[in-house]
């Protein structure tokens, strides 16, 4: 057979032996080994290859092996407890900050918010208001969006990745890079911060 | 070849269950896949309590991920994956030695050696129980020095029987880029076990 036919082959021969070969590859090579011996015996050599690390003996596992590994486990939180006790454990904090917090909003939005609209400046278009001090839009805008409690802020910044929710454990060292505010708000958006409600309702 | 369905697949319903919070699902599990995961690891990394320590830790990634498991790939797929990756960080750990298989170790360094002898020694050319032994420790050598992703298809296709599309599923590479690393390592393998064949 020729060399040339012989170097097409020889690469396909590998998975010839392990059966991996597309139904027109291997006709190719079974035309091929029908006439060539030397490919033949490369054929011969690779399935003993093959015998061999097929036949490799298997080591049996230590008399321990079994249980040193339910002894480690045993360690471990239950996949379904873990992610509920990681969430109870963001909720049990939560709880008192986020009532601090909804204090703090009513105490400043008492003391800032006038009590009555404001009057509309004569001449005005219909439906818009007087521009209001600058002092007063502030502590209305401050008002309407209220900085977290700095206890709630803190106890934020404390937050350890075993204390997150489950939605954040792929990668809770993007998360816990945020600045804390960023945070705060992710987890308001993952319902951590309210869960604590569904929580004491059940 | 197309990937099977992963709903198919008996062990993705364990590990559904284990998601699940059952316990006994990952003890099936791990007592169906524990001694594979062993023995595929010993082969890479040639250190048996090595082998059984990736092992356990393989078992427990797969434990603290089961709240968070998609079946995406038959569940065999993920196991190799995620082993030949401990199995990669152990070769490539500076410290790391291949401490196995030579035939000069002492007795009490070799374990249940007798036990990993070849265990048809006239399959193998030359002198019965003592050829077997030589081979073996021949083949581990030659293992032990082929690059690691050489090493991970071929124990994973040959050892273990997988086929071309489940070891690229698991070395997450295509079935061409494993035809070429069992070419290439089979190429290997029969230069430097040329006089056993």
């Amino acid at each position: 057979m020729s060399t040339s036919a012989c170097d097409r082959t020889r690469p396909e021969l590998t998975a010839y032996v392990d059966d991996e070969l597309e139904a027109d590859a291997r006709r190719l090579v079974v035309e091929h080994l029908a006439s060539c011996l030397s490919c033949r015996r490369e054929v011969e050599q690779l399935r003993t290859l093959r015998r061999w690390l097929a036949d490799l003996p298997q080591i049996a596992p230590g008399a321990t092996f079994a249980a040193d590994f339910a002894r480690r486990l045993a360690a471990e939180p239950k996949p379904g407890a873990a992610r509920r006790g990681r969430g109870a454990r963001v909720r049990r904090w939560v709880a008192p900050a986020l009532a601090a917090a909804a204090v703090l909003a009513l105490a400043l939005r008492s003391f800032t918010v006038a009590p009555s609209p404001p009057a509309a400046t004569p001449g005005a278009a219909p439906g818009r208001v007087a521009a209001a001090p600058a002092a007063t839009a502030a502590r209305i805008a401050a008002a309407a969006s209220p900085s977290p409690a700095p206890a709630l802020l803190a106890h934020v910044d404390r937050l350890r990745p075993e204390d997150l929710p489950p939605e954040l454990l792929e990668h809770p060292e993007l998360f816990l890079r945020l600045p804390v505010v960023r945070r705060l708000e992710a987890l308001e958006h993952l319902g951590a911060l309210h869960d604590h409600d569904d929580g004491r309702a059940g | 070849m197309t990937p099977s369905d992963p709903a198919s697949d008996p062990d993705v319903q364990l590990m559904l269950r284990v998601r699940g919070g059952d316990a006994e699902a990952f003890r099936e599990l791990f007592d169906k896949h524990g001694r594979s995961i062993v023995n595929f690891a010993y082969h890479f990394v040639g250190s048996r309590w090595r082998a059984e320590e990736i092992a356990q830790d393989v078992f427990l990634q797969i434990y603290r991920a089961a709240g968070r498991y998609e079946p995406t790939a038959k569940f065999t797929t993920w196991l190799y994956r995620i082993t030949t990756n401990s199995c990669l960080n152990e070769v490539r750990r500076p410290e790391h030695r291949h401490p196995r298989r030579s035939l000069e170790r002492a007795p009490d360094e070799l374990g249940k050696r007798a036990e990993i002898a070849f265990a048809d020694p006239a399959a193998v050319a030359g002198d019965g129980a003592l050829a077997g032994r030589q081979l073996e420790a021949k083949i581990h050598s030659v293992l032990d020095g082929l690059p690691p992703n050489q090493r991970a298809a071929l124990l994973m296709s040959r050892v273990d029987g997988m086929s071309y599309l489940e070891v690229a599923e698991a070395l997450e590479t295509t079935e061409s880029a494993v035809k070429s690393l069992v070419f290439r390592a089979t190429a290997t393998m029969r230069k430097e076990l040329a006089e056993f064949l």
